[in-house]
């Protein structure tokens, strides 16, 4: 039961992480890399002022998303000065530098020994420790934001940005701001990473570097790729597969040294099949890259 | 006579080769003026120029008493210029529907923050946009299209609907790059309708490039003939296509 629980909260996690990068990449044509990075600078932030300062969690929570925003108004102003393969590199850069400084920053992020202790949420005078205590937060956060998202993309503004990602010079030519309407996308794609990344905080209650690599924020562009981006049943289908076959193969009754390896390929195969396939993904309405 | 679009000395290089150069004509309001010349005469480029794509290196744009360029295409947009393209550009993700109200929409209505904080009365306006925007897709024909992808038309109502979003912004000069080019002769015959309207009942202003000269002899008031990057010659419908020079170095005649 609880491992079950587990993976709920896992794809309670998850669900937000591929939402909020569907803003970006599946309604804005950015196709970015670098989404970990804020997924990790929101868990820090949250954690740190929670540990360091002892800040009231929802505060702390608020302050993360805040810190996320405002590092990623100074990327994305560099970023977006590209476009395509560029954009991409210029995210990938990004990526690989919060992951030096959250390792090599020892005095404020302790490095590789991480952040241990992180306070669990104290809910009307509860303290959350089981994992189903842990899914109904989870949950609850995924229905104060998911929402949020998708007033986002059937506003005015998810239309200009779906406008900019089908011709940007047409788009223009309409009058839309290209400059003002890209920058918002990709801001508010990193501060929405920042909610789950203190999720992820409260709930493994140990953050390190490691969870935040390259390699997480290539698995999250994956889940969009694989499910499909542009609309909102898109990052669902990707996050259910990419959790759930992992651990669907638990059971298939591999030996332990050989899980691992088949796990990776089953992924890659899928992808590469995919790609010949479904271009745009299971259930997705634009094809990135 | 003030509003009307006035290009002075308007010169722009790439590299060495200066694809305009010292071009001076203006393009009277409620009218309609057609740039014609051979290919590479520079008359896409002249677009792009007026349009902001590109930044003219040397001269000066002038709309409504104002100076346009160096202002970026957004802006200019914003000053009631709107712009077709030669491949049409329209949104192939995005619904008929869609392709035409995205344009409409106002600046402040497009930040993302509307979208949480949407009052009732901007609702409304919503609704409103969207009824006018089905207007115009009717007005254009398109009435039955109205959720489809823009991608999956055909390319002569893929033209149509460029049509209805320029007309359904509102703009008050149109820079239209070869309309009719490529799509069937009945659909000429609409596109012309179309554009012959929006000047004669709504005052629009029009800048026609065009390689199709039965639609320049139909349309245009005023022609710019340009000749390897300058205005060669200019004058009413009738004097330029019936000049002698004008026809041996544009249509071999």
């Amino acid at each position: 039961m609880n491992y079950i629980l587990h993976i709920l909260v896992m794809i309670g996690i998850y669900l937000p992480l591929a939402y909020s990068l569907n803003l970006a990449v599946g309604f804005g044509g950015l196709l970015s890399v670098a989404h970990a990075a804020f997924y990790g600078i929101g868990a820090y932030a949250y954690s740190l002022l929670l540990t360091g300062v002892g800040m009231h969690p929802l505060i702390a929570l608020g302050a993360a998303i805040l810190i996320t925003a405002i590092i990623a108004l100074g990327t994305g102003t560099i970023a977006l000065r590209f476009r395509g393969d560029l954009f991409l590199f210029v995210t990938l850069g990004f990526q690989m530098i919060t992951f030096v400084i959250l390792y090599n920053w020892v005095g404020l992020t302790r490095g590789p020994y991480g952040i241990a202790g992180i306070p669990r949420p104290v809910v009307f005078g509860l303290t959350l420790r089981t994992p189903l205590q842990y899914a109904v937060l989870a949950a609850v956060v995924n229905a104060l934001t998911l929402p949020l998202l998708f007033a986002l993309y059937r506003s005015p503004f998810g239309k200009a940005l779906k406008a900019l990602r089908e011709n940007e010079t047409a788009a223009k030519a309409l009058g839309i701001n290209d400059k003002r309407i890209f920058i918002q996308a990709f801001v508010l794609a990193a501060a929405f990473a920042a909610i789950p990344g203190a999720l992820y905080a409260s709930y493994v209650t140990y953050i390190d570097p490691t969870s935040f690599t390259l390699k997480e924020s290539i698995f999250i562009a994956a889940i969009l790729l694989l499910g499909g981006a542009g609309n909102r049943i898109g990052p669902l289908i990707g996050v259910l597969i990419m959790l759930l076959l992992p651990e669907g193969l638990r059971f298939v009754g591999l030996p332990d040294a050989m899980a691992h390896n088949m796990r990776e390929i089953i992924y890659g195969l899928m992808l590469a099949v995919l790609m010949y396939l479904r271009p745009q993904g299971i259930a997705g309405e634009y094809r990135m890259g | 006579m003030n509003n009307n679009l006035i290009l002075n000395n308007i010169g722009k290089r790439f590299g060495d080769f200066w694809a305009l150069r010292g071009v001076r004509a203006s393009v009277p309001s409620g009218k309609i003026t057609a740039f014609i010349g051979p290919n590479g005469a520079g008359k896409t480029t002249l677009l792009h120029v007026i349009a902001g794509t590109l930044r003219p290196d040397e001269g000066s744009i002038r709309y409504k008493g104002e100076t346009l360029s160096g202002i970026p295409p957004h802006e200019v947009a914003r000053r009631g210029i709107g712009r077709q393209f030669q491949d049409v550009r329209v949104f192939g993700g995005l619904t008929v529907l869609d392709n035409v109200l995205v344009g409409m929409i106002p600046h402040g209505q497009q930040d993302a923050y509307r979208a949480w904080f949407g009052t009732r009365a901007a609702r409304k306006l919503m609704r409103k946009y969207q009824e006018k925007a089905e207007e115009w897709i009717v007005h254009v024909g398109l009435q039955d299209d109205l959720k489809r992808y823009a991608r999956d038309l055909s390319f002569g109502q893929q033209k149509l609907l460029s049509m209805a979003r320029l007309f359904a912004c509102g703009f008050e000069l149109l820079l239209l790059d070869e309309p009719t080019a490529g799509v069937s002769p009945k659909m000429i015959g609409k596109i012309t309708a179309l554009i012959r309207e929006a000047v004669d009942t709504r005052g629009v202003t029009v800048v026609l490039v065009e390689h199709n000269m039965a639609v320049v002899a139909e349309l245009a008031y005023w022609i710019h003939f340009l000749h390897e990057g300058r205005v060669a010659f200019s004058g009413e419908r009738s004097h330029v296509l019936g000049n002698k020079s004008v026809r041996q170095m544009y249509m071999g005649l």
